[in-house]
C-alpha cells in the first residue's frame, strides 16, 4: 500500500453520486488498481503491430464482404464478442473486483481498469441516462485508429473499431449485464468525438452465481 | 499443503478439467466418477449458501471476505531459479515474478468455501462468472492433533490454509484466463484439452509440495 491514492474526481462529479468511494482491491482507487496492473502486472505488445494487425483485419473483411460495410460491421461485433466472452476471464483474474452496484461503478471500472488494463487508455464516461442505466464513453486516443484514413466509401456505413462494441458486450454479459453497445460517432468518419453508448438492458438475475451473496 | 487433485466446474456444473497428481483415493475412480463429483459438488455449494442460517445472513454485511496475499503460493522459489540459471519464470501475459500482489475479495460470499474431512480437504474458489476451481487436498485438519491450546490453533490453522489455498486457486484462475480462454482452439463451456496449461497446473502443484 506504498501507492498515492488518488481521489477520483470523477468527470462532472459522477462518481460522487451513488457508489460512495470507488475503491478497487485493497482500498485502493480504481485507477490506482489500474494504473497498478497495467504498470507491474501486465506483459505489453507492441502497440504499432498491434493497430496494423487490427487494420489488416479489416481490411481483409471488407474485401471477404465486397464492402457491405453493415455486414462487416456485424462481423467486427461478432468477433469482438468471442473475444469479450473470454477476456473477461482475464480481466477478472488479474483485478477480482468485486462486483459493480451499480451502472456508475460499472463505468469506473470499464473505463479506469478495463480500457487501462488492456489497451492503456482511460476513455470519459458522459452522457449519462436520467435514470443512470446508459452512459457514453468517449474515446480520446483509440489506439485500433491510429495511422487510419476511411475511404470515401466507408465514411457512411464502416464502424471501424467496432469490435470494440462486441468485447464490451461480451465481457458484461459474462458478468450477467445484459448490455446495448454501440458507436455513435467516430472521429474516423468526420465526427468530433469517438463516441460509444453502453445501456444496460437489465440484470440477468437468475444467472448470478449462487454463492455470491 | 500437497494437492491430490485439480477440478474445474464450468458456470452449469459440468466438469471441464480433472487432474490427479498422486496415486491416492482420487486416482481410483474413473471419469464418471468425476462427472458425478463434479455436478454434486456444484448442487451441494447452492445447497449450502441456502442453509446458512437466517441469524447469519442478517449480520452477515459486517463479514470480511477479504482474503490476505499470500507470496509467492504456488511459485518457484528464487533459489531454484537461481539454480537453473533461469532467473526470470514466464509467465505467459502476467508479469512476474508473481501473479498479482494484493489481497483480494472472495466473489464467494455465503456458497460452499471448505470441506473437511478425515481424509481429505476440498477447497472451492468460485469467479464472478460461476466457475468453479476446486483442490482436494490430502492435508487434515483433524482433531487429534491437539497442541497445548488446542482448538485456537486448529481454526487458525484452518483458516491459513483456506487462505493458501484461495491464493492458489486464484492462480490457476489466471493461468485458466491466459492459456485455456486465449486458445482459439477451446470452445467455451467444454473440456480443457490444452497440454500447455496442465503442465502449468502440475508446475505449480509440484511448486506447493
Amino acid at each position: 500500500m506504498s501507492r498515492p491514492v488518488s481521489t477520483i474526481s470523477g468527470q462532472s462529479g459522477l462518481s460522487s453520486s451513488g457508489s460512495g468511494a470507488p475503491l478497487g482491491g485493497q482500498g485502493r482507487s480504481l485507477k490506482a488498481t489500474g494504473d497498478d496492473i497495467w504498470k507491474n502486472k501486465t506483459e505489453k505488445i507492441n502497440a504499432e503491430l498491434f493497430t496494423l494487425t487490427y487494420g489488416a483485419i479489416v481490411s481483409q473483411l471488407c474485401e471477404d464482404y465486397d464492402r457491405d460495410f453493415a455486414k462487416i460491421n456485424d462481423q467486427l461485433f461478432q468477433m469482438g464478442y468471442n473475444i469479450g466472452v473470454r477476456l473477461i476471464e482475464d480481466f477478472l483474474a488479474r483485478t477480482a473486483l468485486p462486483r459493480c452496484e451499480d451502472m456508475v461503478r460499472t463505468s469506473e471500472v470499464i473505463s479506469k481498469c478495463a480500457f487501462k488494463v488492456f489497451l492503456n487508455i482511460s476513455p470519459k464516461v458522459t452522457n449519462w441516462s436520467a435514470n443512470k442505466e446508459a452512459f457514453s464513453l468517449v474515446i480520446n486516443d483509440n489506439p485500433l485508429s491510429d495511422f487510419v484514413e476511411l475511404p470515401m466509401d466507408a465514411m457512411k456505413g464502416l464502424w471501424y473499431s467496432n469490435v470494440l462494441c462486441g468485447v464490451l458486450k461480451g465481457a458484461l454479459e459474462m458478468v450477467q449485464l445484459d448490455c446495448d453497445v454501440a458507436f455513435v460517432s467516430d472521429i474516423l468518419r468526420g465526427d468530433q468525438l469517438t463516441e460509444i453508448k453502453i445501456k444496460l438492458n437489465r440484470v440477468l438475475k437468475d444467472e448470478i452465481p449462487i454463492g455470491e451473496d | 499443503m500437497a494437492i491430490e487433485t485439480i477440478l474445474i466446474i464450468n458456470k452449469s456444473g459440468g466438469l471441464i478439467y480433472h487432474r490427479n497428481f498422486s496415486e491416492s483415493f482420487a486416482s481410483k475412480l474413473n471419469s464418471n466418477d468425476f462427472l458425478i463429483i463434479a455436478s454434486t459438488i456444484h448442487s451441494v455449494f447452492a445447497i449450502a449458501s441456502q442453509v446458512t442460517p437466517k441469524a447469519l445472513q442478517l449480520t452477515q454485511n459486517k463479514v470480511d471476505y477479504t482474503i490476505p496475499y499470500i507470496p509467492m503460493v504456488g511459485m518457484e522459489s528464487s533459489a531454484n531459479q537461481n539454480n537453473r540459471g533461469n532467473p526470470e519464470m514466464k509467465l505467459g501475459s502476467y508479469k512476474g515474478p508473481d501473479y498479482f500482489r494484493e489481497s483480494f475479495v472472495s466473489w464467494n460470499k455465503s456458497g460452499l468455501r471448505q470441506l473437511s474431512t478425515d481424509q481429505f480437504t476440498m477447497y472451492i474458489y468460485q469467479t464472478m462468472t460461476g466457475l468453479k476451481f476446486v483442490a482436494l487436498s490430502s492435508n487434515v485438519l483433524s482433531s487429534h492433533h491437539t497442541t497445548a491450546n488446542g482448538t485456537v490453533d486448529k481454526t487458525k490453522s484452518a483458516n491459513l490454509a483456506s487462505q493458501v489455498a484461495d491464493n492458489f486457486l486464484r492462480k490457476i484462475y489466471c493461468v485458466y484466463s491466459d492459456y485455456v480462454m486465449k486458445d482459439p482452439f477451446y470452445s467455451m463451456e467444454m473440456p480443457i484439452k490444452s497440454e500447455t496449461f496442465d503442465k502449468k497446473v502440475k508446475e505449480m502443484v509440484n511448486n506447493l509440495l
